[in-house]
This record gives C-alpha cells, structure tokens and sequence, in this order.
C-alpha cells in the first residue's frame, strides 16, 4: 500500500486570461484531512474539479494510490475511488433517508439490477444502511423524506450517499453552506467524526474560518490560483501573507 | 417517374407540414409547452374552409375565382384563432412550468375533445370542396402538367415564410420573439406583458395551423384521423429541424416531405419508419436538430 | 429500520391480495344482479395488467410513453396470428410468446428510445405505435387489414371449451384471467420492493445522481422497458379471445392515451393505483358508451378535469382520507 493517497504536481488550470489554479502541488495521505480555504475566485473549486475529474488540466499530474489519473476522465475517477459531492444538495426526494442510503449501498454492492427478491432481504444491505445511519447520526430521521429534514440533515444525507460508495478520497465543496450558522458545526462535527470512524481521507472546500480552525488539523490556504500556505491551522494562521490577504479583510 | 412532379409535390407537403411546425416550434420555443393538438387546429382550418366554401362563397358568389381564393382562407383562419383563443389557449397558459407529462396528457385530452367535436359538427365521413382545385386548372411544362392550385400553395407559403422571416429578423417584435425562445425571462424583464406575449404567440401558432388546413383541403378530403397523420409528421419534422427554431421549421419540413416522397415511390408501407429512424439519427448526431440550439 | 422497509411493502401486499379477492367475489353477484356488466370486469382486469407494465415505466422511472398500444397490438396480433397460420388452440402458449415477441420489441427499440426522455420519449413511443398500426393495416393479406382476425375459443390449460355455454367460457376465462393476473400482481410487487424498483425510483428522481452512484441507468432503463413491454403484451394477448377480433384499432396510439389516463387516474405514484385506475375506467367508458357516440369528448374533459383537479389520482384522495380521520392503515408510502 502506497503511504501517499494523493500527489498533485504543478497544476495548472487557465480559462482564458484568468488563471484559475497556478501551479499547485501537494499530498495528501491515507486518512488525512485536509481543508481548503480562501476568499472567492482563489481556485478552490477549479482544484476540487480538477482532481475529482471534472476538468482536465492544461498542466502538471495527478496520482492516486501510486497512478496517474490524469488523463482519466469522471467515471474512472469514481471507479478508482475518488468521490465527490457539490454545494447543491442532489438527493432523491422521494426515497426515504434510509431508502435513499440503500440504493447507494445495493449499488455498491452491484445489486441493483435484482428484482426478484426484495431490498430488505438482503441482511448485508440493511446492516450496512443501519451502520450509515448510525454513523452520520441519522437514525431519528431514517423514515423521513429529505423534503421534510432540516438543511443540515439534507447536507449529511447528500454526503452519506457519497460516503456510501466507500471511496478512498471524498471530496466536499462547502459542505456547510446554505446552513443555518447555529447548526454548521454540528454538521461539520458529524462529517469529520462519521471520517474519523472510517478512516476516510477527504478533502474539504470551506469558507467559515470558525469552523475550519475548530475542526482541521491541516489547511492549504489560496489565493489567485496558489498556494499561500500548507500546514497546521495555527502555522498558517500566523502567516503574514494569510493574515494580510485572508484574515485581515472580510471572507465572503 | 417525372422527377420534377416528385419534386413540386414535396415542396407542395413541406408548405403545409411548415406552417404546423412553424406554430409548434414558436409555442415550444417560447412558451416551452408541448401542444399535441395543434394539429387539430389544421384539421379544424381544413373543415371550416370546407364548411365556408360549400355554404357560404359556392351559393353567393358562384365560381369567382376572387372569392374562392381570399374568403374561405380568411374565414377559416378566424373561426381557428376564436377556437384557439377559446379552448386552446388557456389550456396552453395553465400548462405553462407544469412539465412534459402534464402538457402531454392534457394536450392529448383536448386533441380527442376535437376528434369528437369534428364527429359532432361534420359527421364521421370525409368532407371536402375541391371546387378550387379544379378551378385552377393545370399547367403544362415539358410534357408534364401539375395542378396550378399546388403551385398557388408553394408560392403563397414561400411568401408567407419570408414574410415570417423578415418578421422574425428585422422587426423588433421578432427580436423580442427571439429573445424569449433563448430565454423566456427575456421578455418579462423587457418589460413585456407576457399574457399578452403568450396570446399573440399562440394566436399567430394557431393561425398558420388554421391556414395550413385551409390551404390543405382543396386537393384532398377531411376526416378524423387526419390530425394524428399530421401531429406524427410534423413532430418528426420538429425534431429533425430543431425545437424552437424558425430555421428548424423550414428544414425539417422539407427534409421530413422529401423523405417521405421518397419513400412513398420506393416502399410506401415504410414510410413512418425511414422517418422514424431519420430522425434517430439525427437525435444522435445532432440532439438540438440540424437548425436549432439557438432559439427562435 | 427493517420495519420501516417491511411495514410499506407489506400494506400493499395486502391491498393486491384484497384486490385479487374482491374481483374474484364480485363476479358471480356481477352475474347475478347486472349480467351485461360482468365482462367489463375482466376487460378490467386485463386492462390493470397492462396499466401496471405501464406504471413501472411512469410512475417508477419516470419515462412517460405514448406509444404502449405498440404492445398491447403485439400481443393481440401474437394470438391472432398464431391461431391464423399455426392453427394454435393453447392461449398458454400463445401468451408465452406475446411476452417474447413484446420483449424483442422492447430490445430493439429500447437502446435508441431511451437516451431520451421527457417528450422526445413519449413522442419516440407514439411513433413506434403508429409504425406498427400502420404495419397492421397496411399488410391486409397477413393481417387482415381493417378487418381484423376472427378469435375463436382458445383452449384454457389444455382444456377445449368448445362445447360449453358461452357464459360458462366467459366464466372461466375471467378466473383465468384473473389468476393471470394475481401472478402479475405479485411479480410486480417484488419488483417494485426490490433494489432494481428503489433504483428506479432513483433514477426517476435524479438521474444524473444515480449515475455519480455508479447506477448504469440506460441499463436499469433497458430493464424496466422490457417488463413494461412484456406485462402489456401479455394484456393484449389476453384481449383477443375476449374481443373476438383483432384489429388495428388496438394499436391505435389513442389506446395508449387511454393507458395512460387508467394509470394517472388510479394513481401513478401507487402499487395499486393502475389497477384501481383501469377496472374504474373500464367500467366509466362501457357504461358512457352506451349513452353516447362522444365518448371522447367526455373522456377529453374527464382527462383535462383530473389532470387539473386531482392529479395525484384517486388512491391518494383515498390515502389523505385515510390519514385524515386516522385510520391507521399503516403507512402508505409515496411511491408504493
């Protein structure tokens, strides 16, 4: 097994003049956590598309589990492990949260084509749900309808869907956002806690700082496409150039 | 066998598969609702022009050519655009954002509510008034005669089509058309009033469906069942043209009309299936249709 | 959790099973009290199997198509056919191959159809039926053209009715029908309980969802047009012997319009709601029919009405009465 999860080499993503990620380069092990912050237009999401496989890089590599996945498009991506949720909550609105966690726990499992015997017969399904469940701390709203949960629960849902894949890397793009600021750290809390217990290596996109300081042991701060700084919250708190640029203005 | 006689009589269909297509494609251009009886209005156009013809201009005015031409087309077309502002039109306004599906089997309820209406007010039998046609007379050219009456039709519909074209494309009303097709907020936020916007699009829809009918009945016989026959064809021809495109209207109607003549020569029981499957293709190839993806 | 998953699927086991029963009871008193009406039963009950192929397409993956009277015409033209040029007596294996023949269908034009959805699916489907009305009129030596096949009597589970009264074959035909039917019922319900049904139901919800969760869905889609296919073939093979001709009208696509208008009616977003939809309008459009020719223009204004008024259709007025006076019936869930 390859300590390194993830190496990104000298990336580079422009889109006509602007240059969205300006060489960025860092690893990420297995198991480990790291967030991604800075103000808008700093290339945030650009990288996240980058290595999740929505876009293809004008330079530099990606490797994942030793392989250059560079070249692979967004299926390959997924099939090697790499997943990834978006700002907007897509979850299935007419499945129950436990329904919904079962379609993405049968498809792992390559059940989804069975139609001759019921969902519930099928104990490693229902025991895999039940610990997802568990997990996120969804179990109260199992029987519910995503429609009639709170925004945070929507949140968790969309990621246990992903969660419910087991990719090695999951990838959040502001998890938090659209959120009522009371529940935020609740949800983060539930997300780091349910990748602790997993052993999930994850990457997340966030703009509330609070949060990101309370919960990262690790965070790349950008600006303009590059790195800024690349350590433990505290280090990168002290930097100058993340005080000037960052913490000294308003983050959107 | 005379290649130019094929030839007239595709354009001839194109005129009338192009002024229903025309009107479905501004409807789902515009509004984005699908009106599975517009070709209702066609047929309706086709038994008005006929019920006007033989009661009204036959007894008055004889066989002046005048009349014969001008009054059953304008009549016909203004019984269609009360009829349409009557039941089709707030049927369209309520459908409006309420999906495919509703549009589909809403739309599909008032089509077999004029199948029946047809039943009632004409009868289950054919109708027709070829009076006009045979007033024509035909033309000879190189060995060939072709009925004046379809030369008449093309001609009027190409007039017709610039005329819409040029409305289109130089009229600011046309730009405003343009707009909504590409992006219906466009013209609330142009300050539109957009009920009146929808009424005048599917006014001006039903109006060349009407018209199409008109032009229709004169070389052939009206009967239930004919709404479905052209529904289908123009769909086909909706989707090799394009959704929503004035462009698409133009070239899927003469695509769709030259398929179908070819196939009539070669295989007439395949007709609906070369065009079925020439429209499959072009999905595949090109899912916005040759002329369209770029609105109105 | 189990129990949440069980108690659903389970309440509308049982509605099948009280459906079954009740339209096994109801035709001997129908016999008794309004003979003339006993037949739309089984018309009923054919037409709830074809319903229920549609629903799986509709209501569970969300694909609307306007052109099932394809297989309806196919599985009626299986046994005209059959019977025609085989000499065929048994309707086992005349319905046997109006499933295949409904499933070849179903393969072929499956793969190209169902890239699309929304109106260019549904307008994809009523040109494939009217394709194959066209094939049924216009091929008159093998099919008959407007005239039609003749059906005779067929032979049920080997038994040659010929002799008996023809109540008596009505008779046994609709049980048959119905024991058709009730194994209909129950597959479907196993499908709609099972991790393809929940898959579908994603699918319909957001596709583009299913697919990040590695769900190949042209695939899955494949799958559910196939059973579609095969369950209202399987209806149209039942129609022949009951109608006693086989004509193009069957493959009309206005027969497919009224498909759909059974299932919305019912219910598209319940087990039992085509089912409840197609015996409810079997009996609306025999009894209108005998009061007038303009059967369709009341059905127009019938089908605007419920697509303005109740939508939802008549299970889920039954459902918020249900809820509203606290009848635990136990939970109906959206989508069984």
């Amino acid at each position: 097994m390859v300590e390194v999860l993830l190496r990104v080499e000298n990336l580079y993503k422009h889109f006509g003049g602007v240059r969205a990620v300006d060489g960025v380069s860092f690893s990420l092990s297995w198991g480990e956590r790291l967030f991604i912050v800075g103000p808008n237009g700093a290339g945030k999401t650009t990288l996240v598309n980058l290595i999740s496989g929505y876009l293809k890089p004008d330079r530099g590599r990606i490797l994942f589990k030793g392989e250059d996945v560079t070249g692979f498009g967004l299926a390959e991506r997924v099939r090697r492990g790499i997943a990834r949720s978006f700002q907007l909550v897509t979850v299935f609105d007419n499945l129950t949260v436990a329904e919904n966690i079962a379609v993405s726990v049968a498809s792992r499992l390559g059940r989804n084509r069975v139609a001759y015997r019921t969902l519930s017969s099928y104990r490693d399904v229902v025991e895999e749900v039940e610990r997802v469940l568990e997990i996120f701390e969804l179990e109260d709203v199992a029987g519910k309808y995503p429609t009639e949960l709170s925004q945070g629960d929507r949140k968790i849902l969309d990621v246990a869907l992903t969660f419910s894949l087991k990719p090695s890397l999951i990838i959040l793009d502001e998890p938090t956002s659209g959120v009522a600021t009371r529940d935020k750290r609740s949800v983060m809390e539930r997300l780091v806690k349910a990748f602790d217990v997993a052993g999930v290596s994850s990457i997340v996109v966030e703009h509330d700082m609070d949060i990101v300081f309370k919960y990262a042991k690790r965070v790349m701060a950008m600006h303009e496409g590059r790195v800024l700084a690349d350590g433990d919250p505290a280090s990168v708190k002290g930097d100058e150039e993340v005080k000037r640029i960052l913490l000294g203005g308003v983050y959107a | 066998m005379a290649l130019p006689v094929y030839v007239l009589d595709t354009f001839f269909y194109a005129s009338l598969i192009f002024l229903i297509v025309a009107g479905l494609n501004l409807i789902y251009g515009i509004l984005r609702v699908v009106n599975l009886a517009h070709a209702s209005l066609f047929t309706f156009g086709a038994y008005a022009t006929a019920w006007i013809t033989t009661s009204l201009i036959l007894p008055r005015f004889g066989e002046s050519l005048i009349a014969m031409l001008v009054l059953p087309l304008v009549l016909g077309v203004i019984l269609v655009v009360i009829v349409s502002l009557a039941l089709v039109t707030p049927l369209l306004r309520y459908s409006q954002g309420r999906g495919d599906a509703f549009q589909l089997i809403v739309t599909f309820g008032l089509l077999i509510i004029f199948e029946d209406l047809f039943k009632l007010i004409w009868g289950p039998y054919p109708v027709s008034a070829y009076t006009l046609f045979f007033q024509m007379g035909f033309v000879d050219f190189g060995g060939l005669r072709y009925p004046m009456y379809k030369l008449y039709v093309i001609l009027f519909t190409a007039a017709l089509a610039l005329a819409l074209w040029y409305a289109t494309y130089r009229t600011s009303f046309g730009l405003v058309l343009r707009a909504s097709s590409m992006d219906p907020h466009m013209a609330t936020a142009l300050g539109l009033n957009m009920s009146r916007f929808l009424v005048i699009v599917v006014v001006l829809a039903s109006a060349l469906a009407g018209l199409g009918g008109s032009l229709y009945l004169p070389v052939a016989s009206v009967q239930l069942g004919v709404s479905t026959e052209f529904l289908v064809i123009a769909f086909v021809g909706m989707v090799i043209g394009g959704l929503g495109s004035f462009i698409g209207a133009v070239l899927g109607s003469l695509i769709v009309s030259g398929l179908r003549t070819l196939t009539l020569i070669v295989f007439p029981e395949l007709e609906l299936v070369v065009l079925y499957l020439v429209a499959v293709i072009v999905l595949l190839w090109r899912p916005e249709g040759i002329g369209g993806g770029r609105g109105w | 959790m189990v129990e949440a998953f069980r108690r659903e699927a389970g309440n509308s086991l049982a509605a099948l099973a009280a459906i079954i029963i009740v339209l096994g009871a109801a035709y001997p008193i129908l016999r008794f009290i309004a003979p003339g009406y006993a037949i739309y039963l089984t018309y009923g009950v054919i037409w709830s199997i074809a319903a229920l192929g549609f629903n799986i397409l509709y209501g569970y993956t969300g694909l609307l198509s306007f052109g099932h009277a394809a297989f309806i015409g196919i599985g009626a033209y299986t046994v005209g056919l059959t019977i025609k040029y085989l000499g065929l007596k048994e309707l086992e294996v005349m319905l046997l191959v109006a499933m295949a023949a409904s499933a070849i269908l179903a393969l072929i034009v499956g793969p190209v159809v169902l890239r699309y959805g929304g109106i260019f699916f549904a307008i994809f489907m009523l040109a494939v039926g009217q394709i194959l009305w066209g094939f049924y009129l216009k091929f008159y030596h093998v099919t008959g053209g407007t005239d039609g096949i003749k059906i005779g009597r067929v032979e049920l589970l080997g038994f040659e009715l010929g002799g008996v009264g023809y109540l008596t074959y009505l008779t046994a035909y609709h049980y048959y029908v119905l024991a058709v039917a009730a194994v209909a019922y129950i597959t479907m319900w196993y499908i709609v309980n099972s991790p393809l049904g929940y898959s579908l139901k994603a699918i319909r919800d957001n596709e583009v969802r299913a697919i990040a969760l590695g769900i190949n869905t042209l695939q899955l889609k494949l799958v559910a047009f196939t059973i579609s296919a095969v369950y209202t073939g399987l209806a149209g093979a039942l129609l022949a012997p009951l109608t006693r001709l086989v004509s193009p009208e069957l493959a009309y696509w206005f027969v497919s319009g009224k498909i759909v208008f059974m299932t919305i009616l019912g219910g598209a977003s319940y087990l039992v709601g085509p089912i409840v939809g197609a015996i409810i309008y079997t009996y609306l459009e025999s009894i209108a029919m005998g009061y007038t020719i303009y059967w369709y223009l009341l059905l127009g204004i019938l089908i605007i009405a419920v697509m303005i008024l109740s939508p939802k259709g008549l299970m889920y007025l039954v459902d918020s009465v249900a809820a509203r006076s606290r009848l635990r019936w136990g939970a109906w869930s959206r989508s069984s």
